[in-house]
């Protein structure tokens, strides 16, 4: 399933320039998978360390095959299309005529006629 | 820390997903903890400043103070802040339920067909969804409350979560609190009251549906609202929370019940996603569907004519950036008068609910000022 990501609605600016605003989205994304990667990290150590087979030099001589290296390329891949959604919802809205004008909505809801 | 009462069909994020949702949660709690005091803060000391050079007297309402506030670099981080991470609430709950849409729809079909608690679900697919919950998707939630197809289970469990990180779990383990709040308005305005027939209108995921079940546990408990996908998903999971509540889809404007059928009629939030068409409906419709001694118990935004201008303003945020798009209009309304345009005799009164933890500003003075949630009571 690939459930919509982008709110029907006004679209807000808050910066003078609006490329401010997608960097500001950017750098939270950013902020927040480099948040989930510690979690990750610190779930793999502690269990690592339990098992008794925790060793950093390992980390520079592991060898990876094929595979693995497709899989992390996958997952590098899913990473950068996270962080750069918000270009994606910039051409949703350029591409879509359909999104009406926030005025004319509470014009409509305001309105007893 | 992350309470909210795991039950079966809500969604179960694995371990990415859920430090996703861990990191959109803290980052909210820095910025409601730590951030949000400094607009009034920069306020203070900087911008009503400026607006005085320049008028020679301070901002007089909101609306002044928003001209010179979306100027103030600090507040345009904190806005910008504030709608980047109401965004990525939803995101991560939309991993989860993308990942794991089928077994959450297997879950409620099963959860539906075992009916351990003897619930009822009706729902109705002729009725139309009201423009004003269609035009825009109110918080911002792709899809809205209504969504685009009532056969997803998507809308529902995206709430159910999203709104416990949104609320950073300030109305408890089952997002239930503001009926907590609303029974102790209404055990001040008619004490000992003990209604038989309760109505929840708008009541999307059952969240404040629940609850009035569980405080009178003899009485018939129903929940109305016009999506179809959020009603399946409230049964399944008041189901498998174990209390029996009926579930009908209807439009609070006008029900299919009858006159006098109610001892309680309450909505949780609702007022303000609604219209000003709709409104006085919703009111004339309440008081239709109370039984003689009958009490209406609305629960709603903050009302900002008790406010401070800068208070005001900052609690006005959802409005122009959360597509809450009627709350600027209903936050200004008188309502009781509005009640009696309704056909409501003069005892409706609008009452203060105490505010949750967290919507505490400080003014000048430094005393904590509480911004309340306004309570709508009248008696048939």
């Amino acid at each position: 399933m690939n459930s919509p990501r982008t709110p029907k609605g006004r679209k807000p600016g808050y910066f003078a320039d609006p490329a401010t605003d997608k960097l500001l989205q950017m750098v939270i994304t950013l902020a927040g998978e480099l948040s989930v990667v510690r979690d990750r990290l610190d779930l793999v150590e502690r269990l690592a360390t339990e098992a008794g087979a925790f060793d950093r030099a390992k980390l520079e001589t592991l060898n990876l095959g094929p595979a693995d290296i497709a899989q992390r390329d996958a997952n590098r891949a899913d990473f950068v299309a996270r962080v750069l959604r918000v270009l994606d919802q910039d051409l949703a809205e350029i591409t879509n005529p359909e999104v009406r004008g926030f005025d004319e909505l509470v014009k409509t809801l305001g309105s007893t006629d | 820390m992350d309470m909210q009462l795991q039950h079966p069909m809500l969604p179960r994020a694995n371990r990415d997903e859920a430090a996703r949702q861990d990191f959109v949660t803290a980052l909210r709690g820095h910025m409601q903890a730590t951030l949000m005091p400094g607009n009034q803060a920069v306020y203070e000391a900087r911008t009503k400043h400026l607006f005085a050079a320049e008028n020679g007297r301070l901002p007089a309402n909101r609306r002044e103070v928003a001209s010179v506030m979306k100027q103030e670099p600090y507040y345009q981080f904190w806005s910008a802040l504030q709608r980047v991470s109401q965004q990525a609430i939803w995101d991560s709950v939309t991993d989860t339920i993308d990942r794991d849409h089928d077994a959450l729809n297997s879950a409620a079909n099963r959860i539906a067909a075992e009916n351990p608690a003897g619930g009822t679900l009706s729902l109705n697919p002729n009725l139309p969804v009201p423009d004003y919950v269609t035009a825009a998707d109110i918080h911002l939630m792709p899809g809205g409350y209504a969504g685009d197809n009532a056969a997803d289970m998507r809308q529902g469990p995206l709430y159910d979560r999203g709104l416990y990180l949104y609320l950073g779990g300030r109305c408890g383990p089952e997002n239930d609190g503001l009926v907590y709040l609303l029974k102790g308005v209404l055990e001040k305005c008619k004490s000992g009251f003990s209604p038989k027939r309760i109505l929840d209108m708008g009541c999307t995921i059952g969240n404040s549906t629940v609850p009035w079940k569980r405080l009178f546990p003899d009485a018939e408990v129903t929940g109305i609202d016009v999506s179809a996908t959020a009603l399946r998903y409230a049964h399944a999971r008041a189901e498998a929370l174990g209390v029996p509540v009926s579930f009908v889809q209807a439009n609070a404007e006008l029900t299919q019940f009858e006159d006098g059928a109610f001892d309680l009629v309450t909505s949780s939030l609702l007022l303000h996603e609604t219209s000003a068409k709709a409104l006085p409906r919703i009111l004339a419709e309440s008081r239709r569907l109370l039984a003689p001694g009958g009490v209406m118990a609305h629960f709603d935004v903050p009302q900002v004519r008790e406010l401070d201008p800068p208070q005001a303003f900052l609690a006005s945020w959802e409005e122009e950036n959360n597509n809450e798009n009627f709350a600027h209009i209903i936050r200004e309304m008188d309502l009781p008068l509005a009640a009696q345009g309704a056909g409501w005799p003069t005892n409706v009164v609008s009452q203060p609910a105490v505010a949750m933890t967290g919507d505490v500003y400080v003014r000048n003075d430094d005393s904590p000022r509480q911004v309340c949630w306004t309570v709508l009571i009248g008696q048939a």
